[in-house]
């Protein structure tokens, strides 16, 4: 494949950075307008009496998320995070194009299909509310029916067990055969299956920091075991060629 | 006027008409440019096409989960705003925590709810994630083009190290879904048996274009039986 330089991400992460100011412009002159049109702009005190405590949690830990989620999602992660539902959507959907387009991480084709799938997805969420918006009277009895409710509340488990598998694979995309690699992931998952074992509930709500605890650990040993010659790599032919070219 | 006067006034509903509609436009332009640029790297217009039908069918079932959530949000903030908030930015629980504080904050309910009451909600909600964007302006390309950088000098350590963020993530996303309650555990290990049976028949059948509905027919699958397992357990 060829590779067009690092213009690509500039100009993606610029296009990325125009989506957010653009979407925050959106985000916050729906109220703006709404409330000088009536008189009803709340005052300062109000609103941090009514945001504080939800800002004290939810800004450290998307921050947190967002250290392990970009490596993964690059840059649709602009994207992803302007039409929100990451975890349960925009990620599954990235991992999931990833696998279906058999493409390398790292490089601009994995990139541009992650960027395709959460672009995909997004507009999909975005039709699916719509009908759901102008249908909301005949199917709010089966939005509302017991087992629709508990059906949405495993829809994690329920897309993981699938992409987990792809995972397992030694194939990591792109023809690369990496072996052993998730000997690496034992040690912090053993360390994941205590904290939430101890404290489950703080677990959820700060999934983002054991996120960004994890990369240096798996980093870590990572680096050892692949140093080592534990963690070995296959490189497609077309790459050796070109590598041997490079020796 | 009252708090539903203004929840389900015209003005809000125009306000969210445009909004969504931008959203849309700007979803739809980086649609674009990213199908564009995965064709001009190489990658078979089939495959991208695949990846195209594998996202959209995929997210159906998971955008259903997300439209239930709009039922119970348009009953606290109404129809339009909730319409707005989860096509832009937002989730359920979320907006959901953002309104009950807003409305504790002033010691009224949805039902005793006033004018005042739906702007502070609809800022209060607003805040949060708009100061995580702002990181996403200033902090995303760095962190991107850092990662990229790892394998520099060793093209096969740039392999591994790619993965190692999937495999952090990984430890720790699926963590809650094994060890949360058995329905959890069994909904995760039926996703994961029906991708391996639609593998096995795509592999026998020959039908490659099977797995790329993989993930959509594994989550259909996986959360129906989420719901017998609730009702055995």
């Amino acid at each position: 494949m060829k590779s067009s330089g690092n213009t690509y991400y500039d100009k993606m992460h610029r296009l990325g950075k125009f989506v957010t100011v653009g979407s925050i412009l959106v985000f916050c002159g729906v109220p703006l307008v709404v409330c000088l049109y009536y008189g009803i702009m709340p005052k300062i005190g109000d609103l941090l009496l009514a945001a504080g405590g939800l800002c004290a949690i939810f800004i450290p830990t998307g921050v947190a998320e967002a250290f392990g989620e970009i490596p993964v999602m690059g840059s649709s992660y602009y994207v992803a995070n302007v039409t929100g539902n990451i975890l349960n959507l925009k990620l599954p959907a990235a991992l999931n194009a990833l696998k279906v387009a058999n493409v390398k991480s790292g490089t601009e084709a994995a990139d541009a299909i992650t960027g395709l799938a959460v672009a995909v997805s997004s507009l999909v969420t975005l039709v699916m509310l719509l009908l759901g918006m102008l249908l909301m009277t005949p199917l709010e009895p089966f939005l509302s029916s017991p087992a629709v409710s508990t059906a949405a509340g495993y829809v994690l488990p329920a897309l993981f067990g699938c992409l987990v598998l792809s995972f397992l694979s030694n194939d990591v995309g792109g023809g690369v055969i990496v072996k052993k690699r998730l000997l690496a992931a034992i040690f912090p998952f053993a360390l994941c299956i205590i904290l939430y074992l101890i404290i489950p509930d703080y677990y959820d709500l700060g999934q983002g920091f054991v996120m960004v605890i994890c990369i240096p650990i798996v980093y870590v040993i990572t680096k050892i075991m692949y140093k080592k010659g534990i963690i070995t790599v296959e490189m497609p032919e077309e790459e050796k060629k070109t590598e041997e070219e490079h020796a | 006027m009252s708090f539903q006067d203004i929840a389900n006034s015209g003005l809000i509903w125009g306000c969210v008409v445009v909004g969504i509609i931008l959203v849309v436009l700007i979803t739809l332009y980086y649609m674009v440019v990213c199908y564009r640029h995965a064709i001009k790297v190489g990658v078979a217009k089939e495959t991208v096409n695949a990846v195209v039908k594998s996202s959209a069918t995929f997210s159906i079932v998971p955008s259903i989960a997300i439209v239930a959530g709009l039922a119970t949000l348009a009953v606290v903030i109404g129809l339009p705003y909730a319409w707005f908030r989860l096509s832009v930015l937002g989730s359920v629980t979320y907006e959901l925590m953002s309104a009950n504080l807003a409305l504790k904050a002033l010691g009224l309910d949805v039902a005793t709810a006033d004018a005042y009451a739906f702007g502070l909600m609809a800022w209060a909600m607003c805040i949060g994630i708009t100061v995580t964007l702002l990181f996403n302006i200033f902090f995303a390309k760095k962190v991107h083009l850092g990662t990229l950088k790892l394998g520099d000098k060793d093209q096969k350590w740039g392999a591994v190290s790619q993965t190692v963020f999937m495999t952090a993530l990984l430890c720790a996303l699926i963590v809650p879904m094994i060890f949360g309650g058995i329905v959890s555990l069994l909904t995760f290990a039926s996703s994961a048996v029906i991708a391996i049976l639609i593998t096995g028949i795509a592999k026998v059948a020959k039908a490659d274009w099977l797995n790329q509905f993989t993930l959509a027919f594994s989550l259909i699958g996986a959360m129906a039986l989420s719901v017998v397992y609730d009702g055995l357990f």
